[in-house]
């Protein structure tokens, strides 16, 4: 799933099956490499989130909740990890080269994990991901790639 | 390819966590011209009125030194200033502007940057030399040419071995390539 493809989709409270609010962005939290929550759209100024492991399904059209208590009104710095966006991020490598901004994201709809980072010129596997702060999300050199315990191993 | 680097165009250049905050920028590079060596970089605060932070990155805590910025694993591995430049001579490590000499008296121009191979350890391999007095390789007044490990220093002045003239270069990447072939000569001729 593509971040750019899921902005604007709804958030869909099955237990009512209506629309509580629509996706504004995806919070990435950069040690996990995953995606840790959705940004929502809703009423009022202060950004409502939509934690992972809160909701039900990231699905193809909408993103399922069993109810809408489950949403937060979370206060800044209640996130462990700065709530940056990615798009338009610039991008640099352990080695302190550019590879230009974030375009897009890809990730795994059910484990929320980043499977990949699309920059101008360069597709950049998401294992690579070493942090994400105001001036650049850093990335390791491919032969670097740190392996968390929870990655899958390979085939 | 080793890289080499010039100090002039390092000052300025963000140094960067591997978390992704811009920490500080590169005030000056330190090193000792007598013993070819960079020591690191002292620091200033980044942004419009940044200013010194009486702060220094050794070079050893460097995770990387790339294009865009130089790369730390965090703010812990600044120095006050004063614990990198200890044991240390000021003119040996601020040579912009000093004359250049061959040990056989010929003056070659002044110093106008300092240029590193970037390694584990960074590695003073050469100098650009202005104002050159000599023949240069290219029409302008300007040129590289390759140090020795060692070379004699004073505050004003520099002394390089005669046979480095016959590797002046106009780019970095003739300049690498000169290096080897200087430093090969220097070690057939001992």
């Amino acid at each position: 799933m593509r971040l750019r493809e899921c902005l604007g989709h709804p958030v869909l409270d099955t237990s009512t099956a209506t629309t509580i609010a629509r996706i504004d962005g995806l919070v990435v939290d950069p040690a996990q490499r995953r995606i840790a929550a959705i940004r929502l759209r809703g009423a009022g100024r202060k950004p409502i989130y939509l934690l992972w492991e809160d909701l039900d399904a990231f699905g193809p059209d909408a993103v399922t909740v069993a109810s809408a208590e489950v949403l937060r009104r979370l206060e800044n710095g209640a996130l462990p990890y700065p709530e940056l966006e990615s798009i338009g991020r610039r991008v640099l490598t352990e080695a302190g080269d550019e590879l230009g901004t974030v375009e897009d994201l890809e990730f795994d709809p059910s484990s929320g994990a980043v499977e990949a980072v699309f920059t101008q010129s360069d597709q950049i596997d998401g294992k690579r991901i070493l942090g994400l702060g105001a001036y650049a999300l850093v990335v390791a050199k491919p032969e670097h790639a740190p392996v968390l315990p929870t990655d899958r191993p390979p085939g | 390819m080793t890289l080499l680097v010039r100090a002039r165009e390092l000052i300025g250049r963000p140094v960067v966590t591997l978390g992704g905050t811009d920490v500080a920028e590169v005030k000056d590079v330190l090193y000792r011209v007598s013993i070819g060596r960079m020591i690191g970089f002292s620091l200033n605060a980044r942004g419009f009125l940044g200013g010194p932070l009486g702060t220094g990155l050794r070079w050893s805590e460097v995770h990387g030194l790339g294009r865009d910025a130089v790369m730390v694993s965090g703010e812990e591995a600044f120095r006050p200033l004063s614990e990198l430049l200890d044991g240390t001579d000021p003119g040996d490590r601020d040579v912009l502007g000093d004359r250049v000499f061959t040990d056989r008296g010929v003056e070659l121009g002044v110093v106008t940057d300092v240029v590193f191979a970037v390694e584990s350890q960074a590695k003073v391999v050469g100098y650009e030399i202005g104002d050159l007095k000599v023949r240069g390789p290219s029409p302008g007044r300007k040129a590289f040419i390759p140090a020795p490990d060692t070379v004699s220093v004073s505050g004003e002045a520099l002394v390089v071995p005669n046979a480095a003239t016959d590797y002046l270069r106009d780019d970095l990447a003739g300049l690498g390539a000169a290096v080897e072939e200087f430093r090969a000569r220097l070690r057939d001729n001992s």
